[in-house]
């Protein structure tokens, strides 16, 4: 048996009158680990965003890609706002947002790149065609 | 005398009314949360106007079948996302999610299915890329050969130029064209430009100390790089010109501008050019190249211009 009565309350299986003790210590407890299990997700999920962000965040893609950019910057800032204020869900929204409009970006800023290239390709061919018929028709 | 059978058949009552008594809390608390939610027509999430219009994208897309052929793994992803949205939807509708969520997954749903348009426009450009490069290749060739064969021909039909393979005084326009061609491949990168005297190459910009006449560490390098084109164009001779600040008497400098121009000689004869494809020349201060005011002008000044030209030509002839 215990010596200290307050363990001996809570590890009692029933207390006076059938009232369990630890039962009013389980809610609290489980409420606190679930806000701060939501925190940390939103957390974890702010720091993707940023490290995709961080990623598309190149000179091609600023150059390519600057309303994308621009808005997973925004909603990154608002997470990190959201966070702030203990709003783990729309810290969550808004880190994964802007996760996925970072990725937007740097795909949209990639098509563009490579769309400017077939277009040079394109005119590569178009000039080599003239080469040839210049060097083969001029004397 | 109380019996063990008698107090199990009373807990066993008070357990089960216990749980009627739950059984009929739970209905009234659900029947109190639906009436607060008040009237609900079925299915009225799909009305969501980001639902909708995801709908009318993801049909759009859907009908661009080269897309969702070229990109199969992102496009898989968006209809991932895309079942989800719908699934939220649905869940609103059963009072189990919020229409906040319903955006955020539409919103999710639509940049996944951007993600996978991006990814097929990409990889069609990307093809048709790839696909030129073999083109150009050949197109290349041609041009090549096409010019190739026009330079013979001119050569041929030219009868003051019996040897074709030499490149000396008695250059056609068709040889001289191909050799300035090559010497522009192989001058690429060096100070150098064309002038109506031939190639001019340019040792300047702190290769020679005031009053020295000795090379600069990067001057040497230099010099290595147009030994090397001279090695490779045995018909080249190279006339070189030394030049100096206005510091000093106009003797002085004619004499030190020969000093430079001759330990350039030197150098190039030492990296195996011969020596009678060398001739050298001194100006002195008398053709400065930038204003002799400044140390920059100055700096720019002491200088050696090496002028590459035919071996028939007159060397050092400006």
């Amino acid at each position: 048996m215990s010596r200290f009565p307050l363990l001996r309350s809570l590890s009692s299986r029933r207390g006076p009158r059938g009232w369990r003790p630890w039962l009013w210590l389980v809610w609290p407890v489980a409420f606190s680990l679930g806000a701060c299990s939501g925190l940390g997700a939103a957390q974890a999920q702010w720091s993707r965003a940023e490290a995709a962000l961080r990623q598309a965040d190149q000179p091609a893609v600023q150059a390519d890609a600057p309303i994308e950019l621009g808005l997973a910057r925004e909603k990154l800032q608002r997470a990190h706002q959201a966070l702030g204020v203990q709003d783990a869900a729309m810290a969550q929204r808004l880190a994964e947002q802007a996760e996925l409009d970072a990725q937007v970006a740097e795909a949209h800023a990639q098509r563009v790149r490579l769309r400017r290239e077939e277009k040079d390709a394109r005119a590569l061919t178009l000039s080599l065609q003239g080469a040839g018929r210049s060097a083969g028709d001029q004397p | 005398m109380n019996t063990g059978s008698g107090s199990l058949s009373r807990v066993g009552r008070a357990g089960s009314s216990r749980l009627l008594a739950g059984a009929v809390l739970l209905g009234l608390a659900a029947s109190l949360l639906s009436a607060c939610a008040g009237p609900r027509q079925p299915g009225a999430a799909a009305q969501n106007p980001a639902l909708l219009a995801l709908n009318q994208r993801y049909a759009l897309a859907e009908a661009d079948l080269p897309a969702t052929r070229l990109a199969p793994e992102a496009w898989a992803r968006a209809q991932q996302a895309r079942q989800r949205a719908l699934d939220t939807a649905d869940r609103v509708d059963a009072g189990r999610a919020t229409p906040v969520e319903l955006n955020h997954a539409a919103y999710l749903a639509a940049q996944t299915l951007t993600l996978a348009r991006e990814a097929a426009a990409s990889a069609q450009a990307r093809a048709a890329i790839d696909a030129a490069r073999p083109e150009h290749e050949r197109l290349r060739k041609q041009a090549v050969q096409a010019r190739s064969e026009r330079l013979q021909a001119a050569l041929a039909s030219d009868p003051a130029h019996p040897n074709p393979g030499s490149n000396g005084p008695m250059d056609t326009p068709a040889q001289r064209d191909m050799r300035l061609a090559t010497l522009q491949l192989q001058l690429h990168g060096m100070a150098s430009q064309h002038t109506e005297r031939g190639w001019m190459l340019e040792l300047g910009e702190g290769w020679f100390a005031p009053g020295h006449s000795a090379l600069s560490p990067e001057g040497q390098q230099e010099l290595a790089r147009i030994a090397l084109v001279l090695n490779a164009n045995p018909a080249e001779r190279a006339t070189i010109e030394g030049h100096t600040d206005s510091h000093g008497s106009h003797g002085s400098n004619q004499a030190l501008a020969l000093r430079r121009a001759d330990a350039v000689r030197q150098g190039l004869v030492a990296l195996g050019v011969a020596a009678d494809r060398l001739g050298t020349r001194a100006l002195g201060d008398s053709q400065p190249a930038a204003s002799n005011d400044t140390a920059e002008g100055r700096r720019a000044n002491r200088r050696v211009e090496i002028y590459l030209s035919p071996a028939g030509d007159v060397p050092g002839a400006p």
